[in-house]
């Protein structure tokens, strides 16, 4: 995980973790509104996370085949022409299943901790 | 600058087999970084900065790079195999070289050392000839064929075959004491197991 801010350091990484965690469901989420390439993904995490967070080119790229793998995704080159065609990636229907099943289980997750939380005070 | 990008992507794909799918993988590594550079040199970066932003963005691509590579065969472009089939025709000319001229330290210099640089002269012939067969790329076509082997069947015959001749040899050698004579029995089974072969890779060709 790419942290941009130099300023805080370590307690950063714990949220890094998270995101790293739910690449999928930001993958999807972001194909779901429009097919895209890896760098436009990368850059709306980044602006989104006000210049925070960005995935690394690895775990973007590992995302994109397990995604494609399963079926959620597919891809399909650009016409910019041979020298700097893009790879675009767009959204299956099982592709937008997942992605409602993760967001749901997110929710979940969500709820779990803060319940859990509740508790311990 | 870009250039030295491209450098650096080309790098990390270096000894990396060229499937289908590995090749397209840097191609679209290259364009997403290319842009990515791009646009912090447009936000105001220095390119030394926006450079090592960039690289450092990569990660650790060579969990996926393994992954990839196992799936499927790599592919060669012409221009790949022609150089390659150059540069192996040019180690083996030397090596072939090396070994007709290993001979003349010895004949020159008469004496243990010039028998010693012969060994040299062949054990680096050797170590190119070594070289050169584990590194050369092959193209799918002759990567199959390498690997065409002979049924077990075969194999077992030819043991057996092998292994009586052995045995019928010393028998009728150690009874006949006309060792100058048996020995051409091995001749005579190796002509056998060739058949043998033959009469298999027949059969298997008519399927």
């Amino acid at each position: 995980m790419y942290i941009q801010s130099q300023e805080r350091g370590v307690d950063m990484s714990i949220t890094a973790d998270i995101i790293r965690g739910h690449t999928n469901t930001i993958i999807l989420s972001h194909l779901i509104n429009s097919d895209s390439y890896g760098y436009e993904i990368n850059k709306d995490i980044l602006t989104r996370t006000d210049n925070r967070y960005e995935l690394k080119e690895a775990t973007l790229y590992t995302a994109f085949k397990r995604l494609e793998d399963a079926g959620f995704i597919v891809s399909y080159w650009g016409d910019e022409g041979a020298g700097a065609r893009r790879k675009y990636y767009s959204i299956t229907q099982s592709g937008k299943r997942e992605y409602y099943r993760l967001v749901e289980e997110w929710e979940e997750e969500k709820s779990l901790i803060n319940r859990l939380l509740e508790e311990k005070r | 600058m870009k250039k030295r990008l491209e450098n650096y992507v080309h790098r990390l794909f270096d000894g990396v087999p060229k499937t289908q799918k590995i090749r397209e993988l840097e191609q679209e590594m290259l364009q997403n970084i290319t842009e990515k550079f791009e646009s912090l040199i447009a936000q105001g970066k220095s390119e030394e900065e926006a450079y090592n932003a960039t690289v450092a963005g990569i990660g650790d691509i060579s969990e996926l790079l393994d992954e990839l590579s196992k799936e499927s065969a790599p592919v060669y472009t012409k221009q790949e195999i022609e150089k390659s089939r150059r540069r192996s025709a040019a180690l083996v000319s030397c090596a072939v070289m090396l070994y007709i001229i290993s001979i003349i330290p010895a004949l020159i210099l008469q004496n243990e050392l010039g028998v010693a640089l012969m060994f040299v002269i062949v054990a680096v012939a050797t170590a190119i000839i070594i070289f050169n067969s584990m590194t050369a790329i092959r193209s799918v076509q002759e990567h199959t064929e390498q690997k065409k082997k002979k049924s077990r069947l075969n194999e077992a015959i030819n043991s057996c075959i092998w292994s009586a001749s052995v045995l019928i040899y010393l028998a009728i050698s150690f009874f006949t004491m006309a060792w100058h004579i048996t020995w051409l029995m091995f001749i005579f089974a190796s002509a056998v197991t060739s058949v043998v072969d033959a009469v298999f890779d027949l059969l298997n060709s008519d399927k």
